[in-house]
């Protein structure tokens, strides 16, 4: 069947009940569309989402010292064939902790050779299992031997919190969208900018293994 | 009426095209230009395929992916369902925070499981507003008895630490994991506050769509 238009906008009244469905145009003829499943679905439901968790961690301060504890680390390995395309990135506070702290949580990225810290394999979020992805994660580790790496952009700020914790109520998701991208060869992390005392922080990275 | 053709170069605003074959506009790139007609989730809701689960006014356990374990809302998709439970959005509202000093943290956890056998509630329907058709099993703020332990996916929303005098918050708790949160056949998913606190008062609703697998 041959897709044809109909300019004009929605025929709300008069539903097309026989010949070729058009597709409707709006007010000018420019295509109008709906969304069937939600932004993420087609992705995850490939088997190309992954995610790496930290549960109620207490960070190392990290500003992408080479070497340095992030809260998540993320590298592509060289060769992987595979970009990694952060999706979405999450930090959660249970508790600030109990010292002077300001803090910002920012994404670091830049080429390195492998860790050698403790690894962690990424979960698949279809299948919540950890299997499948080209990458290595690290946790709340230190990256052994990793390189330098460059900020690219801030997260989420807890700004100054007093040595008696404060309250803090934020929603936690951050729409990152392929804004944050891993080419193989290249190690991406998240890092609190100082150590938090006696903080329980949640902190989560989405992202998609798409060929390259 | 005619087959749809394009034209390159942006919006023609100022010239309606009269007669002949609509051309459908493109961009300055030649892309394609369009606009939404229904919001976002209307679709899986007028087909019937989306459902709610939504506890109000608990006091939520402690639950951290424990076996067995109470989450505020806890949905189960059985094993042989062929549907996957794909997560819309999640929203938490705070009445009160309670009156002890305590540290919280909302996060959704996942995993394989076997159906638990505590108190189920049926799933309702976002169209009919009817608790019927949803192939999953809902818990809301009860114990998941038998349920295997699960793994955390990521933090929803914080409150940090709440003091002994409850504080007032004003929020506006609406994550929307857009199907990066999804249940198969025979997973559990659960939605759990990181610790117990004392006479507090939360509301927490999770939206999902059944889709075939």
């Amino acid at each position: 069947m041959i897709i044809q238009g109909q300019v004009g906008g929605l025929q709300i009244g008069a539903k097309q009940t026989s010949g070729n469905p058009n597709l409707p145009q709006g007010y000018m003829a420019e295509l109008l569309s709906s969304k069937a499943a939600p932004d993420f679905y087609t992705l995850v439901k490939a088997g190309v989402v992954y995610f790496a968790a930290a549960a109620n961690i207490n960070p190392t301060g990290f500003t992408g010292g080479a070497g340095g504890t992030p809260a998540i680390g993320i590298m592509n390995p060289a060769g992987s064939g595979k970009d990694i395309v952060v999706l979405r990135t999450c930090v959660g506070v249970r508790t600030a902790g109990t010292g002077n702290n300001a803090q910002d949580w920012i994404w670091y990225g830049g080429p390195s050779t492998l860790p050698t810290g403790t690894a962690t394999t990424p979960r698949n979020a279809y299948s919540l299992q950890t299997s499948g992805s080209v990458a290595t994660a690290f946790v709340n580790t230190a990256m052994t031997s990793s390189s330098a790496l460059n900020a690219i952009a801030a997260i989420a700020s807890l700004g100054v919190t007093g040595a008696a914790a404060g309250l803090n109520v934020f929603p936690a998701g951050d729409p990152t969208l392929g804004l944050v991208i891993a080419q193989p060869g290249t190690l991406i992390a998240i890092g609190a900018s100082n150590t938090g005392t006696a903080m329980g922080a949640d902190v989560t990275a989405f992202w998609a293994e798409l060929p390259q | 009426m005619a087959i749809l053709q394009g034209q390159a170069g942006g919006l023609q605003t100022g010239l309606k095209q009269a007669s002949g074959n609509p051309n459908a506009p493109q961009g300055f790139m030649a892309d394609l230009l369009w606009s939404a007609v229904a919001p976002d989730f209307y679709t899986l809701l007028k087909a019937n395929v989306g459902f709610f689960a939504t506890v109000t006014a608990a006091n939520p356990s402690a639950f951290t992916g424990g076996a067995g374990g109470t989450p505020l809302v806890g949905i189960m998709n059985p094993a042989g369902s062929v549907r996957d439970l794909v997560v819309l959005q999640v929203r938490i509202g705070v009445r009160t925070t309670g009156t002890a000093a305590v540290n919280i943290d909302f996060n959704a956890y996942g995993g394989q499981s076997a159906l638990p056998t505590g108190t189920a509630t049926v799933p309702r329907n976002g169209y009919s507003l009817a608790q019927s058709g949803s192939v999953a099993t809902a818990f809301l703020n009860t114990a998941m008895t038998g349920s295997t332990a699960l793994s955390p996916i990521c933090p929803l929303l914080s409150i940090g630490t709440v003091g002994s005098t409850a504080v007032g918050n004003a929020i506006q708790a609406v994550d929307q994991p857009a199907g990066l949160i999804i249940a198969q056949p025979g997973n559990l998913i659960a939605i759990g506050c990181s610790a117990g606190p004392t006479a507090a008062s939360i509301d927490c609703t999770v939206y999902w769509a059944e889709l075939p697998q």
